[in-house]
């Protein structure tokens, strides 16, 4: 079974975990650390499976452009974040400034 | 043939050893090239004519492939052996994509940072509103024309040629849409961005375009479809564009010229497999008939919508002519069956 | 990046919809072609692609996948893994190409058939991003497929598979086409791109990705990853075309394309991916069970995704989440003795330490198959060799074309279903099965399973040999044992001490 890298919760995986499957990497690594500094409130999971990480954030899953490039000290284009995103739990809405996964419906 | 076993030891009952490439691939002499690797025999729904998808013979689609593909009059014996000269394979595609767009960006740039658009003659900014920015509908009629080529091709290498060209033209109906964007910033009022579906659909310079089109979308024999975009269509539309492409230089306009041009360059690739396609095709007096017929049905067409857009533009009623004797000789080297030899 | 933002200019290169004149709209979307739903353009204009990306971030993305993936397998070529790797990871690798590098073509020209018929220009243009997806999806594996062609002759099989009758690719050929290029744009948009790219893909390319990257095939494990970031992308388009299908009110009919794309694909994908991820590949590389992926990217991804656009879990459901616990054990026993018909070669996959790890994973598993297994490892320590291949021709679906089959022994729960039409009776391997052949009795009449063809007398010669050569399978590429049944010789003790040890293994599937 996967390990888990990073956890804030105490609680189970609830059922409105969104967030992205990102190849292993050091565009996931950033975006594991931008996701912690973009969704300060939300409870979060990142589960690695070695060949990809999941992250996993309560509600909403934000990864801003401005973050990443923070967190990879270079210039980062939001459409790069592509290039490992191999899937993804919610729906998206992929934008130059963030990405962002959510449910529309909440339980 | 597609089914039959592959090497000559195969019928004896001897033990098939490993080959140096696909069995499919292994009879040519050569060693196969990249582009032979990942692109020949990769579509399997032309194997079985009567029957083309694993469903009852009846579904609606199978009877699609019969009618428009395989009864089609434009035939070939061997659809597979078609290659692209360009052996232009996806990889390869998008590395050399990826150059040409930083470079159209490096255009939209400078031209933009020496405030290009708002220097521009007031009637001329009026003449692109017209006759340019609406290009995004035929552009993407033509993405939508190479897109029924791509489903119905006969062959992957056939196949392969008319996905470039779809990903081409949204190529460039998203170039024109940004320009769009960017003279509706410098020129409100003329219409940018909210008029051009109007004036395609009204405007007398497009609409023997869009009658062409049109009708192209809703012709269903693959054949016809094919060669009707391919020979006529698509050089009839680059007929007008080189003809904007002039009258923007003159007046004052070199960034549509300069995109104009890297647009034509998609085109000249197309022609290299278009011209390539037709001497293969036609091989057989059959294919020759169907070809010559089409071409009468559609070639009128296609002289009429350049000439009705090229002599609308300022300056074009002198060039017109000349543009479209040019725009025959294209069609016609398009056109041609391999010279039979002597 | 040039000056102005995405957003500035994106919904004009997707306003191209315009009013036909000189062709009617029905000439230019008729709705075989289009959509089966009749809604208007007008209506699909409402449509919303939510991953966006333009033609110039496109291919700046994606020759960086490629630079990536193919400097990968540059780097890593001397290396010689595939010399090195366990005889069940080289047996994924042949089924994976087989199996997969021609269906992506298939799904070239079903982007295409939505980049030209889909109603929706948002449609059109991300359609016209997935046929190219698709493509680079067919040839980077055909390439990568190629580099070891010189080692082994059922490498061939990945450009060979789907132009034969091999019951496999039969299978294969039948759901592509059902869900695929058999089905209007609007269709197609929810079976291939929701049902197929947005669940199931994941199993084999991130499921396998997590499995390599175990086993140290770097670059298989990114090949396919690089892959699977295509599928993110382009799956969305079935997910705006739902929501556009829905708030018109075709819930009804958009939840049963959902449900029959899900199961066709459910059927196919265990019997590929389960034994590769639960058998084949090696225990100590092993990340996950198969059901315990099938878990993560089926049902806490998927079937959240389903509930969040308002459609219902499929009628199956509970069902499909039983059979989660032993079709990929049937299939993977299947598969075993059917191995003369594979172009790979199944590894036994049940040494003690395997079997642990599957009871552990999966209880019960020894009761209902490792005592499979064990007659299996005493016929091959006896020489029974007319024991190890099946004594009979498996009875195939006629809709999935997958063996009729279930839990053997003890908790056996095969049923009968079957439908009479026409002249004949159909049967299937389950209720989904026999409900989707129900549907549409027209749609799936007249197509012959193997077996059908092997009793019509259109094999011949209707021997072993008559029926693998029909099949496109000559002596050199024919499937055996992985290991040279070397699992059966040492893995136990001899078992003379079991009467009923003579069963025939097959007989109780």
């Amino acid at each position: 079974m996967h390990d888990q890298v990073a956890a804030r919760t105490s609680g189970n995986d609830s059922k409105n975990m969104v967030g992205p499957v990102l190849k292993s990497g050091d565009i996931a690594e950033a975006a594991i650390a931008a996701v912690q500094d973009d969704n300060p409130a939300a409870a979060l999971i990142v589960e690695n499976h070695e060949a990809y990480v999941r992250i996993k954030a309560e509600g909403q899953c934000l990864i801003r452009q401005s973050t990443m490039e923070h967190h990879l000290g270079r210039p980062f284009e939001m459409a790069e974040l592509e290039t490992v995103l191999a899937s993804f739990a919610g729906q998206i809405e992929a934008t130059p400034e963030y990405m962002r996964f959510y449910f529309d419906k909440v339980f | 043939m597609d089914n039959a076993p592959t090497g000559s030891d195969a019928r004896t009952g001897a033990t098939l050893g490993p080959l140096k490439t696909w069995s499919y691939l292994a009879a040519q002499k050569r060693r196969p090239s990249e582009y032979e690797i990942v692109s020949v025999h990769t579509l399997y729904n032309n194997d079985n004519a009567q029957v083309p998808l694993e469903l009852a013979a009846g579904v609606p689609m199978n009877r699609w492939y019969r009618r428009y593909r395989n009864e089609s009059r434009l035939r070939h014996a061997d659809w597979n052996a078609f290659r692209d000269p360009d052996a232009r394979v996806y990889r390869s595609y998008v590395a050399a994509q990826d150059k040409e767009e930083i470079y159209v960006d490096g255009l939209l740039d400078q031209y933009n940072a020496l405030g290009h658009d708002a220097r521009l003659a007031p009637a001329w900014a009026e003449t692109l509103a017209r006759l340019y920015t609406p290009l995004r509908y035929l552009l993407h009629a033509a993405q939508m024309c190479a897109a029924y080529s791509v489903t119905m091709a006969p062959s992957s290498t056939l196949a392969n040629c008319a996905v470039f060209e779809m990903a081409d033209q949204f190529r460039w109906v998203s170039r024109v849409a940004y320009r769009t964007a960017e003279l509706a910033k410098a020129w409100p009022g003329l219409g940018f961005r909210t008029g051009e579906r109007r004036r395609w659909e009204e405007d007398p310079a497009w609409q023997p375009y869009r009658m062409l089109m049109e009708k192209l979308l809703a012709t269903y024999d693959w054949g016809e479809s094919v060669v009707a975009l391919n020979v006529v269509a698509l050089p009839a539309v680059d007929a007008g564009l080189r003809l904007l492409a002039d009258s923007a230089l003159e007046q004052g306009d070199p960034l549509t010229g300069f995109l104009l041009e890297a647009q034509l360059k998609d085109s000249a690739r197309r022609n290299r497999w278009v011209r390539a396609f037709m001497q293969f095709a036609q091989d057989q007096d059959g294919s020759r008939d169907a070809v010559a017929e089409w071409l009468a049905k559609w070639q009128p067409l296609g002289e009429a919508a350049a000439a009705a857009y090229g002599e609308d533009l300022p300056g074009g009623a002198g060039r017109a002519a000349t543009a479209i004797q040019a725009m025959r000789g294209l069609q016609d080297t398009l056109a041609a069956a391999r010279a039979a030899a002597p | 990046m040039a000056t102005l933002n995405r957003a500035d200019w994106y919904d004009i290169a997707r306003d191209t919809n315009w009013t036909p004149r000189y062709a009617s709209v029905e000439e230019i979307f008729p709705d075989e072609m289009s959509d089966a739903f009749g809604l208007t353009v007008e209506q699909w204009e409402a449509y919303d692609e939510p991953f966006k990306i333009s033609y110039r971030e496109y291919v700046a993305v994606q020759s960086k996948k490629d630079a990536d993936a193919y400097s990968v397998k540059a780097a890593l070529a001397r290396a010689n893994f595939f010399d090195k790797a366990a005889p069940g990871w080289i047996s994924i690798l042949k089924m994976h190409y087989g199996a997969i590098c021609l269906a992506e073509y298939i799904a070239v020209l079903g982007e295409a058939k939505m980049a030209r018929f889909g109603k929706a220009p948002g449609m059109r243009n991300m359609a016209t991003f997935g046929s190219l997806d698709e493509m680079r999806h067919t040839q980077i594996q055909l390439y990568f497929a190629h580099e070891n062609i010189h080692k082994s002759r059922q490498l061939d099989w990945g450009l060979k598979t789907y132009h034969t009758q091999n019951w496999a690719g039969i299978a294969g050929r039948a759901m592509l086409d059902d869900v695929i290029l058999g089905r209007d744009a609007a269709t197609m948009s929810i079976m291939l791109t929701f049902a197929l790219e947005q669940g199931f893909t994941n199993l084999q390319f991130l499921g396998l990705a997590a499995d390599a990257a175990k086993m140290g095939d770097y670059s298989f494990s990114n090949l396919i990853s690089s892959v699977q970031t295509d599928e993110a992308r382009h799956a969305q388009i079935g997910t705006a075309a739902l929501k556009v299908l829905i708030a018109n009110g075709k819930k009804a009919q958009a939840q049963q394309a959902v449900e029959i794309a899900f199961w066709r694909n459910w059927r196919l994908f265990f019997s590929l991916t389960g034994p590769a991820i639960d058998y084949l590949t090696p225990l100590e590389h092993r990340h996950q069970s198969f059901k315990e992926f099938v878990h993560e990217f089926i049902v806490a991804q998927f079937e959240r995704a389903i509930e969040d656009l308002g459609l219902d879990r499929p009628w199956y459901w509970d069902f499909f989440l039983d059979t989660t616990n032993y079709y990929q054990h049937s299939g993977h026993l299947e598969l075993w003795f059917l191995r003369q018909t594979l172009w790979w070669n199944p590894a036994g996959g049940v040494t003690p330490a395997e079997r642990a790890w599957l009871e552990e994973k999966y209880p019960g598993w020894n009761q209902r198959w490792g005592r499979l297994w064990d007659v299996i490892a005493d016929n091959v320590q006896h020489g029974r060799q007319d024991k190890l291949f099946p004594a009979t021709v498996p009875m195939l679906c006629n809709i999935c074309g997958l063996s009729i089959g279930g839990i053997p022994g003890q908790g056996h729960h095969v049923k009968g279903h079957w439908t009479d039409y026409g002249e004949r009776r159909y049967y299937f391997c389950s209720a989904p099965c026999k409900w989707i052949f129900d549907i549409e009795q027209q749609r799936y009449a007249g197509h012959k399973s193997i077996v059908d063809r092997l009793l019509a007398g259109d094999i011949q010669p209707g021997t072993i040999d008559g029926t693998l050569e029909y099949m496109g399978l000559f002596p050199g590429e024919r499937g055996d044992d992985a290991d040279d049944y070397a699992w059966a010789r040492s893995a136990l003790p001899p078992m003379n001490d079991r009467s009923a040890g003579h069963a025939d293994a097959a007989a109780g599937l």
